[in-house]
């Protein structure tokens, strides 16, 4: 009878798929076969072995480019430019020493031993390389388009730049103002700059002098800093009709219609009036006039009166004007005086002038927390209590990174509601009231972009029912989230968002409440965010089982050993008494 | 008590080619493991050479029509030499040709040729040879009766 087909199992049909780019796997003879494309090392061709299987075709080393990067100078060749067609060679590397980079294409080559292939009939060119270990290796050059272009430009517009930013970008911190030009702040003798804002230039504060036999004016002779100088000079007039009201000098405006900026560094920001002081005019000034055969109010003197505070530049300028009238005539002349004084700026606000930063950049823990009211800078502060517990009006100063709590008594006169609570709001967070946080322990008032707004979340009136009550505030919780930035080994705290947070009950108005208990606390929130921490290798915790049998019985012989030495006596009788038995039998 | 239309061979006289039986047992159990391990060659040149994806899909369709071909082959050369009939005999001899031509083109010309592979489709190539002889003889001798 016939049998059956052979048992033997089919394969089953499996689609076959290449799992990864050839050009992926890196071979050390990819980078014998790559090294060209280094500049500076000198080409060590591998050592080309006669290929064992017929077909293979020779390898293009030296495609042409499209584009040459290295023909710099058109018509004449480039030292080692492989690419440059100026050079006329078919074959430039027996010239060049070393081909510049991308002046070749990148070559991929895909390798495997060679006794591993029989023969090739790929499309692809391939040979035989012999390896550094002096083994043969068997590579296929891919054209890897991968490796001669950048892949998939992104498209960068106004809606993903803030993304792309974000992606890519780094933290940064609040830098400091720049110190090398302009300096930071007026020397003796450096000239005055001056700002006119209507035609936003920046120039000096002039101070003519007399200069020559007849001692005219010379208009470019500046004023320096705390030099109180006075200085003459004559003006000549050849048509004093005319020059009545066009000359400037003539003009009292012209005297005061500036600023002047407080130190130098306000260069960089001149719009900022921060750092511009007005000349104020403190005597009467009219224009000049032409009055029949007269000029009248033409200035004759001009006295500057300029107040300084060291490092902290000019705070005050005012200018007065001394006019007279000239009588028109050929060969008219003015004498002019000008005086300037300097004098010590009286130093009415010095505590917050010479407030010191609290970190710079970050925060230093247990320095104070800088809060902001109308460009004014103070440390946050807290209620403090007197001796027998009633509010004083010395307020316990707020440190950054130190929690705190503190409370007191604050007796309360007969007043209406709206009183009682404003005075109760303004005992609680201090007089004036915060409105900003500084974000860095160096932040600037007149930075507003370094402070963050406190944001206040007040009593909600709606859960209160009753129609005769008054509803005050007894605590204030200020609530800060900070976190630290930048590296990790050197960390600087930044303060995130603050808020106040009120609590409130209310008091009926029939009550007559003399004095309500106050609480003023602050906590300070950690919301840093760490990094993955580096992960080990894990180790190998093991160790030899003593629970089981031969443990077991060896670990527990020595404890019962006088109670086991009868058992192997037990046990030979027993096997005796079965061996006669059967004996017996 | 059989039909009178079917002929039975004359008892006693056994004309089946052993040899032959042998070579298609062993060829069966042959072709198995040459098909496993030239789906495992594939996959192994597929991720590592640069195996252009038309010259692969190419390859293992052909290896598809080769398992194909030799099952074909194997069944009726069997029959026909147990069954000691002449047709089925004759498909097997003529499938022989392609055979060996599927062997020919995985030693020489598909695209990447291991060594391994080389070595495999030659012992694929001394079967074809080996079976085509006997299957000659075989017929011969049945066609002596």
């Amino acid at each position: 009878q016939p049998s059956s087909s052979p048992s033997g199992a089919v394969p089953t049909s499996l689609e076959l798929q290449r799992g990864t780019d050839g050009g992926t796997l890196q071979s050390p003879s990819e980078a014998t076969a790559t090294r060209p494309a280094v500049p500076g090392l000198p080409t060590v061709v591998p050592t080309l072995v006669t290929p064992s299987a017929p077909g293979n075709r020779t390898v293009d080393l030296f495609p042409v480019l499209p584009i040459c990067v290295c023909d710099l100078t058109p018509g004449a060749c480039d030292i080692n430019c492989c690419c440059d067609r100026d050079c006329y060679l078919l074959h430039p590397r027996t010239v060049f020493s070393f081909c510049l980079p991308g002046s070749v294409r990148s070559s991929s080559w895909v390798c495997v031993d060679n006794s591993v292939i029989f023969r090739s009939n790929s499309p692809f060119p391939s040979r035989v390389f012999m390896d550094s270990n002096g083994i043969r290796q068997f590579c296929v050059h891919v054209n890897n388009s991968n490796l001669n272009y950048f892949q998939k430009l992104q498209k960068v517009n106004a809606t993903n730049f803030q993304a792309l930013a974000a992606e890519f970008g780094g933290e940064s911190f609040t830098s400091t103002f720049q110190t090398q030009s302009p300096p930071s702040f007026y020397r003796a003798g450096d000239p005055i700059l001056t700002y006119f804002p209507k035609w936003s230039v920046i120039s000096l504060l002039r101070q003519p002098a007399g200069v020559g036999a007849g001692g005219l004016c010379a208009e470019s002779n500046p004023a320096g800093f705390l030099e109180s100088k006075s200085t003459t000079c004559t003006r000549f007039f050849k048509n004093l009709a005319s020059s009545c009201t066009l000359d400037s000098a003539l003009n009292a405006a012209s005297y005061y219609n500036f600023t002047v900026l407080k130190v130098p560094r306000s260069m960089t920001d001149p719009q900022n009036m921060e750092f511009q002081v007005p000349v104020i005019l403190t005597s009467q000034a009219n224009a000049p006039l032409l009055a029949g055969n007269t000029c009248q109010n033409v200035v004759s003197q001009v006295t500057y009166e300029i107040e300084t505070n060291g490092t902290f530049g000019i705070q005050k300028v005012s200018v007065s004007l001394g006019q007279t009238n000239l009588t028109v005539e050929p060969g008219a002349s003015l004498q002019q005086h000008f005086i300037l004084r300097f004098r010590a700026f009286q130093q009415s606000t010095a505590a917050s002038l010479t407030s010191p930063r609290s970190g710079n950049p970050g925060y230093i823990v247990g320095k104070p927390l800088l809060a902001l009211t109308d460009d004014i800078s103070y440390s946050m502060t807290l209620l403090q209590s007197q001796g027998n517990g009633s509010c004083s009006v010395k307020r316990h100063e707020v440190q950054f990174g130190v929690n705190a709590i503190s409370g007191c008594k604050l007796r309360l006169k007969k007043a209406d509601c709206s009183h009682l609570q404003q005075e109760i709001y303004q005992t609680l967070h201090g007089r004036p009231r915060p409105e900003y946080v500084a974000i860095f322990g160096n932040a600037d008032p007149a930075q507003k972009g370094g402070w963050t707004r406190i944001l206040n979340r007040h009593c909600s009136i709606s859960a209160i029912n009753c129609t005769s009550c008054c509803l005050i505030p007894v605590s204030l919780e200020i609530q800060v989230l900070w976190a630290y930035v930048g590296l990790l080994s050197n960390p600087q705290a930044h303060v995130s968002g603050v808020r106040f947070l009120y609590q409130c009950q209310s008091i009926q108005d029939s009550q007559q409440v003399t004095e309500v208990s106050l609480t003023t606390l602050v906590n300070f929130v950690d919301i840093t965010q760490k990094p993955q921490p580096p992960r080990g290798q894990p180790k190998m915790d093991w160790k030899w089982p003593f629970d089981f049998f031969p443990f077991k019985v060896a670990f527990s012989r020595g404890v019962f050993s006088q109670k086991c030495s009868v058992s192997p006596i037990l046990i030979l009788c027993l096997l005796l008494l079965g061996v006669l038995n059967l004996e017996t039998m | 008590m059989l039909p009178r239309g079917l002929k039975m061979a004359p008892r006693g006289k056994r004309l089946s080619s052993t040899p032959l039986e042998i070579l298609f047992f062993l060829n069966g159990w042959y072709n198995a493991t040459y098909f496993l391990l030239e789906l495992f060659i594939f996959l192994y040149k597929g991720v590592l050479l640069p195996y252009p994806t038309a010259n692969l899909v190419l390859d293992v369709v052909m290896l598809l029509l080769y398992l194909g071909i030799e099952v074909i082959r194997l069944f009726f050369g069997t029959k026909g030499n147990l069954c000691q009939r002449k047709m089925p005999l004759s498909i097997s001899v003529a499938l022989t040709f392609p055979s060996a031509m599927m062997a020919s083109y995985y030693l020489l010309l598909q695209t990447y040729v291991l060594r391994l592979e080389a070595i495999m489709n030659g012992i694929l190539l001394f079967f074809c040879g080996s079976e085509l002889l006997l299957e000659v003889l075989t017929l011969a001798a049945f066609s002596r009766i």
